[in-house]
């Protein structure tokens, strides 16, 4: 008897403890496989996702380059040509003078739409002065009769990189956009702060506010809010809506890693 | 009854050992209550009914009381603990399921075997397969969810090992336990198999501990 409990004890605890080890060994093994796994989709999903904008940003560039050098070259051509045609009409038929003059002047006005549009699809302020210096170009372009932006920024910024100053500037561009379109403000304050650990940008207006629960829900909302995601996710950036119906919105950017692991190489114009 | 008492101490200074063994869970339960998870509570709360029991069983034992009855019913509380642990930390309903349906059954063939006067060979050693059985479930959640990160940081592993080791150690003891246990028997086997059930609770207790001592990681261990 004594002989038979022995032995079924020892076998029943030989047992127990090669199940406990092989529990504790193959659960350690699979989910460092996961993890591994895991961070490698992670690290492919923002990198689809910043390959996705660094398409955006190229197209925006070429676009720009072929209204500027094509159309626009064209458009001074046309110009040239009115212009000649201007003289020889005024020599034979003076009564149609006041319409050359106002094609010509047509022709100014879409030839300065044509540079404005092509210098704001590409931020070439940003590339050459930096992001203080375009942000302070874009609150002077937003600013007009009824909405005042300001900027308000520390002394000491330090330089970021090409693709942290783009996907911040893209961020304002979209914010202050909308702080024009949807919230009525009269003021607009672009904050961008430098922190111990990161850099904060805050954009903060005095209109009338949105619930932002329900904005989440709507699924044929616009694409700015979710681009702003998009944007942050690639460079591990954090938003954060203080938002409310009948108050003005407060959005803060926050980035805490200056050297995000996706580079994008953003080429110099 | 004072000096009734140090003498069965001093007469059964193993047993007595044995009592204090189960103050270690509890200090580190309490130690860290603030991190314990409803699981691990409700194990504090078991160690802290095997306490009550033990003295009860002292006492009885002084006065020369039977206290057999003791010993069956901590079998059905253990049922009861092990499937309310094990009920709270599983996510899924199927496991919830499988848990419920042991624990129950153990417990309802378990009130057929129901004695008071004498060991009841049957409840313990349901009460051995149906630790064993969840346990044996846990692992397998354990294995298929991975959601555990550090698996040596989770308290409810160390918990689980202690009682599997704990269950195997004593299942062929409960399960003879007619005949080792038995009045006829010598006292020197009696002693041994009391102190193997000894040694395999004292296994569950240090477990147990480290089980309550790593709680305060378990909120940060999910992946
Ligand atoms: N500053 C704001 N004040 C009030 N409402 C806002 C503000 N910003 C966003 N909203 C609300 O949130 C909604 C979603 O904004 P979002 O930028 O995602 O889309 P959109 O501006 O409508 O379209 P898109 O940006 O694609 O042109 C807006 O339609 C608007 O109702
Ligand atoms: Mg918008």
């Amino acid at each position: 008897m004594k002989l038979y409990i022995a032995v079924g004890t020892a076998v029943l605890l030989v047992m127990a403890i090669f199940i406990i080890v092989f529990v504790a060994y193959y659960q350690q093994k699979q989910i460092r496989q996961q993890l591994i796994l895991k961070e490698w989709q992670e690290k492919y999903r923002k990198g689809l996702l910043a390959a996705t904008l660094q398409a955006q940003e190229h197209e925006r560039r070429r676009i720009a380059q072929d209204l500027h050098d094509e159309i626009g070259t064209m458009l001074s051509v046309t110009k040239l040509s009115l212009n000649q045609l201007g003289r020889t009409v005024e020599h034979n038929d003076p009564g149609s003078t006041v319409l050359v003059q106002k094609t010509r002047s047509l022709l100014d006005e879409t030839i300065a739409n044509v540079r404005r549009i092509s210098r704001d699809l590409v931020p070439t302020t940003l590339e050459r002065f930096g992001l203080v210096s375009a942000l302070e170009e874009l609150a002077e372009k937003a600013s007009n009769g009824e909405v005042h932006v300001e900027l308000s920024c520390s002394d000491k910024m330090p330089t970021l990189l090409p693709q942290l100053d783009l996907t911040l500037f893209r961020i304002a561009q979209e914010l202050i956009n909308n702080a024009i379109k949807h919230a009525n403000a009269e003021n607009i304050i672009i904050d961008l702060h430098c922190q111990p650990n990161g850099i904060l940008l805050s954009v903060i207006d005095d209109g009338r506010g949105f619930d932002l629960d329900e904005i989440l829900k709507d699924k044929k909302r616009g694409l700015g809010l979710r681009n702003i995601e998009s944007r942050l996710n690639v460079i591990d950036g954090h938003v954060t809506f203080d938002v409310e119906e009948g108050r003005g919105s407060r959005i803060h950017i926050q980035v805490k890693n200056l050297k995000p692991e996706v580079e994008v190489e953003v080429e110099a114009v | 009854m004072l000096e009734k008492l140090i003498n069965h101490y001093s007469n059964y200074s193993v047993i007595l050992a044995i009592e204090f063994v189960t103050l270690i869970p509890i200090i580190v339960g309490v130690i860290f209550i603030r991190h314990l998870n409803i699981s691990m509570k409700f194990l504090l709360i078991y160690y802290i009914i095997v306490f009550i029991r033990d003295f009860i069983s002292n006492v009885s034992a002084v006065y020369r009381i039977n206290n057999h009855y003791l010993y069956n019913l901590s079998g059905f509380v253990e049922i009861i603990t092990v499937g309310l642990i094990y009920y709270k930390a599983v996510d899924t309903i199927k496991s919830k399921k499988w848990i419920a349906i042991l624990a129950g059954l153990s417990v309802f063939f378990g009130t057929f075997l129901w004695s008071s006067t004498e060991f009841s060979s049957g409840i313990l050693t349901l009460a051995d397969l149906c630790s064993m059985g969840i346990s044996i479930l846990y692992f397998n959640t354990l294995i298929a969810e991975l959601k555990i990160i550090n698996i040596l940081k989770h308290s409810l592993f160390w918990v689980s090992s202690g009682l599997i080791v704990q269950a195997a150690g004593t299942f062929f003891i409960f399960l003879f336990a007619k005949t080792v246990f038995s009045e006829n028997v010598e006292y020197s086997v009696f002693y041994f198999y009391w102190q193997v059930r000894q040694i395999m609770y004292i296994i569950f207790c240090v477990l147990s501990s480290i089980g309550f001592w790593v709680s305060k990681e378990d909120k940060y261990n999910y992946t």
